[in-house]
């Protein structure tokens, strides 16, 4: 148990020291270099340079911007991301709030997404280079081209404005308005999400038609039913896991896009609010958290990998 | 090989992908760049009073709500949006490149470093570092660039980086060393040459991504701004009318960039065939 989990997990966090360090000095820079004063911009144009003065001193902007680096990473050990300019509170709580819809959102969508591609896979490896597979690619590779908000917007029309199944937009108030409000969003991260997971799961089933294990099963005379799902989905599951947690990653990118698109109050609708009010601490807390979800998601997947799959070890 | 061998075809459906790719991305971009000269189309004419009517003879896709003649909008945005997304390949693929044969070549901290970098950089959502360097460097073609250059090396980089420390130390490298070559002469005269194909095929299918990154940009209302014509704008314009049944403010713009990222992914596609199991 320690060999097997424990220690690869305590090595694989010590090396995400460094990139955390880097994450926290890329998004630090990215904002103090930003043109545009945020004290200028809190305070407003006609605030007397007195008051810009000691707003400067209050947000720590007169000291070298080592040790403001240094403040900065501390308050995030904190759980202290810096205070919000337009909202009036702390960015945390600000972020805090807006993450649950994002998470929701992220779920459903990788489940629509496997639920889609599993089987198309699954129907395309049947006849590997015949009809079906090959229209798959093709399809494939349309779908990969669309970007989401075009994809969200042909959901609104499809489901929302002609079929009338759904509200369109905003996530209201009780936990079942949640939910219903999230389908059409999430409908449209797990069609977008197809791409990716087809081209794994047919490569996982590909790979696992190839084992001896699949020979040695035939020459039992196994029936073929038992045969592929023991035999051939089993094993091309355990490689699937890893993919998904790789795409969850690249998923979390996409959300922003869909949540501006049907209004979620997510972290991405947060995140292009501060943007469109350049309210520059709030941008900075949700850009460093969005990285931190990425990398507890890529650590989970890790460790899963390890607890599905009895020869990979962490590296 | 022991599962169901595939039949063997007189033709291959990878090379058909991919011939259908780059004839389906040429005629988009003849469309947009021979068809606006011979109808003189004006993409900025405005026409008020002839404001968001539906297809007709005159306009054959309508007009937006300024009275602009969409179909000539569409031309000049495809003109924009596709050289854009060719063109921003090109930065992401010779720093990734230079960078993952560097970090392959000399091993070590050099490589470390690199590849600590790369790990930092894809630690974020893609879109997130996007669009925040976007809001820092300001809005213009030039942040665009920018923006992708420092976000996508770092594929490239991974893909080189791999491939150029397998052949690190192959009698031809080794020659070069012997011939007292600077090593700087020897990763782009020798190294790099020998590990781009598979950064060059993967350059398709980033140029298909590009043109997403860069209708989303604008669609979020940054990076390429008004008046400068674009599809991802088009659709954000189109979408304030939709409510009332207007579709095809959005539909035009929508089929126009599906069509060319769908050019771009099919090649890719064609011509990622046998690099498939990695």
């Amino acid at each position: 148990m320690f060999q097997r989990f424990i220690l690869p997990t305590l090595k694989r966090l010590v090396t995400l020291i460094p990139v955390a360090l880097g994450v926290c000095l890329l998004t630090f820079l990215l904002l103090h270099v930003a043109p545009g004063d945020p004290v200028r911009l809190a305070l407003g144009d006609k605030a007397s340079a007195e008051a810009i003065a000691t707003r400067r001193h209050e947000w720590g902007l007169d000291k070298p911007l080592w040790v403001q680096f240094l403040d900065f990473v501390v308050g995030i050990f904190h759980g202290d991301l810096g205070d919000s300019i337009t909202l009036n509170e702390p960015t945390a709580t600000a972020i805090a709030q807006r993450l649950p819809p994002t998470l929701l959102l992220m779920a459903g969508g990788t489940l629509i997404g496997i639920v889609l591609a599993l089987p198309l896979a699954i129907l395309s490896t049947k006849k590997i280079g015949g009809f079906f597979d090959e229209f798959m690619r093709v399809f494939v590779a349309l779908l990969q081209g669309i970007p989401s908000f075009v994809l969200g917007t042909f959901v609104i029309i499809l489901f929302g404005l002609q079929l009338k199944w759904m509200p369109v937009g905003g996530y209201g108030t009780t936990l079942m308005d949640h939910l219903v409000s999230i389908v059409l969003p999430s409908i449209t991260i797990g069609i977008g999400l197809i791409p990716v997971l087809f081209r794994g799961f047919r490569q996982a089933i590909l790979d696992s038609l190839e084992s001896d294990s699949v020979a040695f099963g035939k020459a039992k005379g196994l029936p073929d039913g038992l045969l592929k799902r023991d035999y051939v989905i089993r094993p091309a599951a355990v490689d699937t896991v890893n993919l998904i947690g790789l795409q969850l990653g690249s998923l979390v990118g996409g959300v922003v896009i869909v949540e501006n698109v049907f209004a979620i109050p997510g972290m991405g609708n947060l995140m292009m609010s501060a943007i469109l009010s350049r309210d520059f601490p709030l941008v900075q807390g949700v850009v460093i958290v969005f990285a931190a979800l990425v990398t507890v998601i890529y650590l989970l997947t890790d460790i899963c990998y390890t607890a599905l799959d009895p020869r990979g070890s962490m590296s | 090989m022991t599962g169901k061998q595939v039949k063997p075809k007189e033709y291959d459906p990878a090379r058909i992908r991919m011939f259908s790719g780059c004839a389906l991305l040429l005629v988009t971009l003849l469309v947009c760049f021979i068809v606006p000269i011979l109808i003189h189309a004006d993409p900025y004419a405005q026409d008020v009073a002839n404001g968001l009517r539906s297809p007709y003879a005159e306009h054959i896709m309508g007009t937006d709500a300024l009275g602009r003649d969409i179909f000539a909008r569409l031309l000049y945005g495809g003109q924009t949006d596709l050289i854009v997304a060719m063109v921003a390949v090109i930065a992401p693929l010779i720093l990734g490149t230079f960078l993952g044969a560097s970090g392959g070549y000399y091993g070590g901290w050099l490589d470390t470093l690199i590849m600590r970098i790369a790990d930092v950089i894809s630690a974020f959502p893609f879109y997130v570092l996007a669009i925040a360097l976007v809001f820092v460097i300001g809005n213009g073609m030039g942040s665009v660039f920018t923006a992708i250059a420092i976000v996508s090396w770092v594929p490239y980089c991974r893909l080189v980086r791999a491939e150029a420390s397998r052949i690190k130390n192959l009698d031809f490298i080794s020659a070069a060393k012997m011939g007292n070559l600077s090593d700087l002469r020897i990763i782009i005269n020798h190294v790099m040459p020998n590990v781009m194909h598979q950064a060059l095929t993967y350059a398709v299918t980033d140029a298909s991504a590009n043109i997403g990154v860069i209708v989303t940009l604008s669609y979020f209302g940054m990076g390429l701004v008004p008046p400068q014509p674009d599809w991802g704008q088009m659709l954000s314009e189109g979408q304030q009318y939709f409510a009332n049944g207007d579709y095809y403010l959005i539909f035009f713009p929508a089929l126009a960039i599906i069509i060319a990222s769908f050019a771009f992914s099919l090649i890719g596609e064609g011509l990622n065939v046998d690099k498939e199991t990695r």
